[in-house]
């Protein structure tokens, strides 16, 4: 009797500790708002057409410079760029950007949502240079963008560029890098919701020398995956004889990088002949001539390094009696995204180790088609016509992927990279003590 | 053979009790009284036939004839003057005993000096003999009767001599008769009192003095003053003797004094009375207090009687009346003798005169020699202070406090505790304030505790910041002080209480209390053990006396404005208490007593939520109130750590050092003695607190949900666990030496090992990495100078914050500075429109948060370091944010929309930023007024002295439509407000005066108390 009390209270005293934890009576700290942010497709310049794959008729759009800030619908999967950049809220499906100059060149590209930092790998400011660097401010405040450039003589003095509120700026390579034959170039936005491209389009005189979209990187890393890099052979005679490839490196750190480059094709991965531990110089840009012996096909790059770098592969093309250039850039691992490909039916390279992948293709009227891509290492599928958008809804790790698209007018590539990632960002909450220390 | 002639006067008044002793006291005198004449103011009495009786001839008078005209009429019956130099008169009062040398010695005095006029002898108490009355009298500038003696002093020979005085007491003065005559004797406007200072003052204006002569000794009954008999003199309006008194003060000031000191003196003597009848008021005792007023406005309904008075006081001057002054006491005087009897008061409650040591007589003691005893022994010396154990504790717990506190010397803030205000003035600001800029505004009530804390800085030179950096830093000392008061009564032996009481000071909820600036915490800590201490027999409330109830209520008040989930504890135990009232009063045991102690058991509860009133009524409206503290709401440590009696958060031990609380609390529930009582409290309490810290809220100005901080509770487990210990402990050590080792003497080394352990890790925690805690001196402000000096503008802040992993935006509206004092406790609740606005901010998609923000009279927008580069980027490609400034403590943006506190909007939509100046708002034309604050009933808006028409925004604002051009005026009227602070200070200053201890009227005090 003289315990029944105490043990008592002792049992409901473990009875209230477990109920206190077991009992989530706490609320949630945090709330988090996700959403895609709008992406932007690079301007249309003169005398070029641009057509933007969208994933609707009804997505949300608007150009820039003018005074309406209003979102209006496309109307169109496939939406004709006059000159402004337009602003898409495509809602997590990239627009893809087919930008021509008719007869001429064409090239490809992404749209993609405001970038911290974007490496350009490629271009030139030597004579033939009709290239230009295209800035867009989407945003409704004043932006400042430092452009960084480095040459095959190393890095020049920065530039910075202040562009007015909703308003975009081309600038010419030959200006800025006057002279240099291979240039690298990093735009780092300081303020502003800015996005960046790179147009290398190439001249003598009046004759073209073609063109391409240089698509970007985000950031300079050791290993790099250039997945498509396409392999022409054109016919001399009654020979064959395949287009040499330019390799394009720059290691912007302080010290030199020895790195090894690795082709991964259909017949097989090899290092050529003088890419293992080659050493390369850090702060200048240097241009390797790379002729893998191939059959004409696609194939793609694994360059690894002991320091970040930053690389693309210059690949001449010639059809139809035109001479032209594409510029294959890195792409970032692929993840679960979705594409808008209305009008266009890239092949698409994947590259990594063992691949596998699901892709869901929406074609017209709402049908869905599911692709199964197996492969090892390198893995190649075509889009067929009609399909309005693609979406890898399975994706193993390790893969790497970029489209190639052929025109009349010429050819793209544009990585297989999302335009804009779902921001998840916690709600901010109200709370008086940010008025403390 | 003396040559002087003496003739004593022997007024009468219903003194039959005390004339026996005075007449043979007069007939038994060394020197010899030429002649005695009584005069008998209508005794009703046997004073007229006592003094017959012993042959001395008696001169009837009307009952209420004054005192002066008494004597005036017993020397008119005197022959004429013969020798003026020699001839005296005594005053004899019917209640003053003469020492049979005291003429003798009086005569001896005065033979000596001719310039004195006259002498009087030192007055000694009737009952006490040693108690000292008077030995001369003055006035002091406020009326009071000065004697410049301490209170009841004790009369060892300190004061001997023959001193020179304004005058002496009418009881025993020697007056040379002729003197007396050119005077023409006492004024006849004072009937009775001061007549005595009046007369000593005129003859010091003649040229003549006055001496107290101590050789000569009388001992006074002063009857009349201590209202032993009814005053019955014709000028004694209602027969208060106190009225009479301080009125014949003023009288005397007045009449006397040179015209030019005539201004300060009726000041004086005014706020005296005022301030006089104030206290005695809170003493309960309103006649007096009437007393007081009375006194001054009859003197001043008849200025004709001073006009007179100093006609006749012109014509009998010989010396200029400031003669006198050097005997009017200095204020200096006056404030050194209160400060001394307060300190004295003071002293005696805190350290009332302890028995050290106690002696019981034996056979040993008997070769003590009478020497011996008298001889005081001494062996103290300053290392035997040190082994007392109140000092050794206090002189540890202050060295260990200089270590913990040694980022804490300076202004300090941080944690829970706000910036202060610089003053106590702008502490009372915001209290009387309806409406606080804070956030958007809010009209909500100050809370009471923001008053209390005003009152309490106000000693310290009204310095807000330098009370709570002393307050932080004495208050692990307060805590084991109080603590000490509490567990004194628990236990005699003074090192198991004093050790305990060091405890209860470094427990876990104190160490996390004062590291994190929980200001409603450490006042809980401190003032808990009081009130428990106070409030012991509470199950018993019926022997509780109603003054004692309230003097509960009083205290219960405090800390239910500190800590308001106190109320509930106490509403709990109150309602178990009345409902084992009612069971016991069911069964017929007494329902008259059940209701006894229902009423103070309500009152006890009400009490407090009145006295906090209209705060107290705002947490009954939002009830989750009552869980949170004051100041910025921080997380406490969740349900785990509670259970080990630590609160938890930020500050606050961590979780490797384990308090001894619940390991106390389990063994006492086994206990035999009262201590499983107290144990079992304590576990409710320490479960409660685990449960409430499971709990998170939003509150204080954070919409983030937030685990409740369970400081209140766990402060009562932490006093149960130390009480049940003491308990416990004491006498153990005596117990466990008798018995074999059994589960005693396990339980009590776990216990002394456990708490050893603690002492050591906490102590060695708090001097080392526990003085970095979030309450620190030299923190930076948040908001920049530049911002800060553009007084009210808005500024919205963002910063993240970084919880474990989770880095989370926050923001609020800044008015101009940090957060100061209370504003947490009184922040308005977030606008939905401007946390939209800042949400978009944070996603990229606000392109209209720039338009919103204006909307809303913010004018900034401060990013605050470390800033996230993304949403840096964001707020400037959204437009409408124009960057002012980014430094190191963050980016600024003004919004590129002009906009303010008032905004005008023409009758084309055009707005319009106005400033109201000191004539009001200049409108030029009709339109709207919208004051961008939070929309209150309060807001007035008035031109040409009529009220404009009030609406609300559809952003929840007041807009005023304003029909014709001219100035227009906005305000705030706090009407209510001031109506609610009145309605406090009634209950306060009544619940203060019923708690406070009744003053007694002079009549019934004790004859032996009195003199």
């Amino acid at each position: 009797m003289r315990f029944q009390r105490p043990t008592l209270i002792v049992i409901s005293a473990v009875a209230v500790v477990l109920a206190a934890n077991g009992l989530n009576v706490g609320l949630s700290t945090n709330e988090y708002s996700t959403n895609f942010p709008a992406v932007v497709c690079p301007p249309t310049p003169a005398n070029m057409t641009t057509a933007i794959s969208l994933p609707s008729s009804k997505t949300p759009l608007r150009k820039t410079g003018t005074r309406s800030l209003s979102f209006v619908p496309s109307q169109t999967l496939r939406y004709t760029q006059t000159k402004a950049p337009v602003i898409v809220e495509s809602q997590g499906s990239t627009p893809i950007v087919w930008q021509i100059r008719k007869g001429i060149w064409a090239g490809a590209t992404i749209c993609s949502s405001l970038q911290n930092e974007q490496w350009f790998v490629g271009g030139t400011a030597d004579v033939t240079s009709k290239g230009k660097v295209l800035i867009v401010n989407s945003g409704l405040s004043s932006a400042v963008v430092d452009l960084e450039i480095w040459s095959e003589v190393g890095a020049q003095q920065t530039k910075p560029i202040t562009l007015k509120a909703n308003s975009y700026r081309e600038l010419g390579l030959d200006s800025l890098a006057p002279g240099s034959r291979d240039i690298v170039i990093r735009t780092l936005t300081r303020s502003g919701r800015v996005t960046s491209y790179l147009l290398d389009e190439r001249g003598r005189g009046l004759k073209a020398l073609g063109g391409d979209i240089v698509n970007f990187s985000s950031k300079a890393t050791k290993e790099i995956y250039i997945p498509a890099v396409p392999h022409t052979v054109r016919k001399v005679g009654n020979k064959t004889e395949a287009l040499a490839h330019s390799l394009r490196l720059l290691v912007p750190g302080e010290l030199d990088a020895r790195v090894t480059v690795k082709v991964l094709s259909t017949d097989g991965s090899f290092i050529p002949s003088g890419f293992e531990n080659k050493m390369v110089k850090a702060g200048s840009v240097i241009q390797l001539p790379l002729n893998p012996n191939l059959p004409a096909s696609k194939f793609g790059l694994h360059i690894s390094s002991d320091e970040p770098l930053v690389a693309s592969v210059y690949s001449p093309t010639f059809s139809q009696k035109k001479t032209d250039f594409i510029w294959s850039t890195s792409a970032p691992e692929l993840t679960p995204i979705s594409l808008a490909t209305s009008g266009l039916s890239p092949s698409l390279v994947f590259i990594g180790g063992a691949i596998s992948i699901d892709i869901e293709l929406l074609l017209d009227k709402g049908k869905q088609k599911v692709i199964k891509v197996r492969g090892n290492e390198i893995a190649t599928v075509k889009i067929p016509d009609g399909v309005r958008s693609i979406t890898f809804t399975r994706v193993e790790k390790g893969i790497y992927g970029a489209g190639l698209i052929a025109t009349k007018s010429g050819y793209g590539y544009f990585p297989l990279a999302p335009g804009s990632v779902l921001t998840k960002s916690s709600i901010p909450l109200s709370n008086i003590r940010v008025l403390t220390p | 053979m003396s040559s002087h002639r003496v003739t004593a006067i022997l007024v009468l008044h219903d003194g039959a009790t005390w004339l026996p002793e005075v007449v043979a006291s007069l007939t038994s005198q060394t020197h010899q009284i030429d002649k005695i004449v009584a005069v008998d103011t209508g005794s009703i009495d046997s004073s007229a036939k006592l003094v017959k009786g012993a042959r001395i001839p008696v001169l009837p008078m009307d009952r209420e004839t004054g005192f002066g005209e008494a004597i005036l009429h017993a020397v008119s019956t005197l022959p004429e003057i013969t020798d003026p130099e020699h001839e005296w008169l005594w005053i004899i009062h019917d209640d003053l005993s003469v020492h049979r040398k005291a003429l003798a010695n009086l005569i001896a005095e005065v033979k000596t000096r001719p310039n004195v006029g006259m002498a009087g002898p030192k007055l000694l108490g009737w009952h006490d003999r040693t108690h000292l009355l008077e030995i001369g009298i003055s006035i002091a500038a406020n009326g009071n009767r000065w004697t410049g003696l301490e209170p009841a002093e004790y009369d060892q020979g300190q004061r001997d001599g023959v001193h020179e005085v304004l005058a002496v007491s009418t009881a025993g003065a020697l007056i040379r008769r002729d003197i007396f005559e050119q005077l023409r004797g006492f004024d006849p406007n004072l009937d009775l009192f001061r007549d005595d200072v009046d007369f000593g003052w005129r003859l010091y204006s003649a040229g003549y003095a006055a001496i107290a002569v101590s050789s000569a000794v009388a001992f006074h009954a002063e009857a009349s003053a201590n209202e032993r008999r009814t005053v019955d003199v014709a000028e004694a309006f209602l027969h208060r003797p106190l009225l009479l008194d301080r009125r014949n003060a003023a009288y005397v000031l007045l009449s006397n004094s040179s015209w030019w000191r005539l201004p300060l003196l009726t000041v004086q003597l005014l706020t005296g009375s005022i301030l006089r009848s104030i206290g005695f008021l809170f003493a309960k005792l309103p006649g007096y207090a009437s007393d007081e007023i009375l006194a001054v406005g009859t003197l001043f309904i008849h200025p004709g009687e001073l006009f007179e008075a100093r006609k006749v006081r012109r014509s009998q001057r010989l010396v200029p009346a400031s003669i006198a002054l050097k005997f009017i006491p200095s204020r200096w005087s006056q404030i050194r003798l209160s400060l001394s009897r307060t300190a004295e008061w003071i002293r005696t409650q805190i350290f009332p005169d302890e028995i050290t040591e106690v002696r019981d007589i034996s056979i040993l003691d008997e070769n003590l020699d009478e020497e011996d005893l008298l001889t005081p022994a001494s062996n103290r010396n300053w290392f035997s202070l040190i082994k007392r154990p109140l000092i050794a504790s206090s002189l540890f717990l202050f060295i260990l406090t200089l270590f913990w506190s040694r980022n804490r010397f300076g202004s300090i803030f941080g944690g829970a505790l706000p910036e202060q205000p610089a003053g106590v003035r702008d502490i009372w600001n915001t209290y009387f304030s309806g409406w606080h800029s804070i956030g958007m505004g809010t009209s909500a009530a100050a809370p009471t505790w923001l008053a209390i804390v005003a009152v309490l800085a106000t000693p310290f030179f009204g310095s807000l910041k330098f009370f709570i950096a002393i307050l932080f830093f004495v208050a692990p000392l307060l805590i084991a002080g109080s603590g000490y008061l509490l567990l004194r009564q628990l236990s005699n032996n003074r090192w198991l209480t004093v050790g305990a009481s060091l405890l209860y000071a470094i427990s876990p909820v104190a160490i996390s209390a004062i590291n994190s600036g929980r200001l409603s915490t450490v006042m809980v800590l401190i003032l808990l053990p009081l009130f428990i201490s106070a409030a012991q027999g509470i199950f018993t409330l019926d022997k509780t006396t109603w003054r004692r109830i309230f003097g509960l209520s009083l205290l219960g008040s405090v800390l239910f404005a500190f800590s308001p989930i106190l109320l509930i504890v106490g509403l709990l135990i109150n309602v178990f208490a009345i409902y084992r009232d009612y069971s016991a009063s069911e069964r017929g045991i007494n329902t008259e007593l059940f209701n006894q102690r229902l009423y103070r058991r309500l009152a006890l509860v009400i009490t407090p939520v009145l006295m906090c009133a209209p705060w107290s009524f705002e947490l009954l409206v939002e009830p989750k109130r009552f869980f949170i503290d004051s100041g910025f709401l921080l997380p406490g440590g969740g349900p785990n750590l509670a259970l080990l009696g630590n609160p938890g958060g930020p500050g606050s031990l961590p979780i490797f050092i384990v308090s001894p609380l619940t390991l106390v609390l389990g063994i006492s529930l086994f206990s035999s003695t009262k201590a499983r009582f107290v144990a079992e409290l304590g576990f409710i309490s320490l479960l409660a607190a685990v449960l409430l810290s499971t709990v998170s809220m939003t509150g204080n100005g954070t919409s983030i949900a937030t685990p409740i901080y369970a400081g209140s509770l766990l402060t009562l487990a932490t006093i149960s666990a130390i009480s049940a210990s003491v308990i416990m402990l004491d006498k153990l050590r005596e117990r466990l030496i008798t018995t074999n080792i059994n589960f005693r003497h396990i339980s009590a080394a776990v216990l002394l090992i456990v708490t050893a352990l603690y002492s050591v890790t906490s102590i060695s925690w708090i001097v080392s990495s526990g003085a970095n805690s979030p309450l620190q001196t030299g923190k930076e402000v948040v908001l920049p100078a530049f911002l800060a000096i553009e007084g009210d503008a808005k500024t919205m802040v963002i910063r993240p914050r970084t919880t474990g992993q989770e880095v989370t935006l926050n923001y609020y509206l800044a008015r101009g500075g940090d957060a100061t004092l209370a504003q947490p406790d009184i922040a308005p609740a977030d606008r939905d429109q401007i946390s939209a606005a800042v949400q978009e901010l944070a996603d990229g998609t606000g392109l209209t948060a720039s338009t919103t923000f204006a909307v809303h009279g913010i004018k900034y927008l401060f990013l605050k370091s470390p800033v996230d580069e993304n949403i840096a980027r964001v707020i400037d490609g959204l437009g409408g944010f124009s960057r002012a400034s980014s430094t190191n403590a963050g980016i600024v943006w003004k919004i590129s929309v002009n906009t303010g506190a008032i905004l005008f909007t023409d009758s084309s939509g055009n707005s319009s930023v106005v400033q109201q100046g000191k004539l009001g708002i200049t409108v030029n034309e009709p339109g709207e007024l919208t004051l961008t604050e939070n929309y209150s009933q309060g807001w007035r808006a008035m031109q040409d002295g009529s009220r404009l028409e009030r609406k609300r925004s559809v952003d929840g604002m007041p807009v005023f439509t304003v029909t014709e051009p001219g100035s227009v005026t906005l305000m705030y009227d706090g009407t209510s407000r001031r109506a609610w602070i009145s309605f406090q200070t009634i209950v306060i200053v009544t619940v203060m005066v019923l708690a406070l201890p009744a003053g007694r009227r002079r009549r019934e005090i004790e004859d032996a108390e009195l003199a």
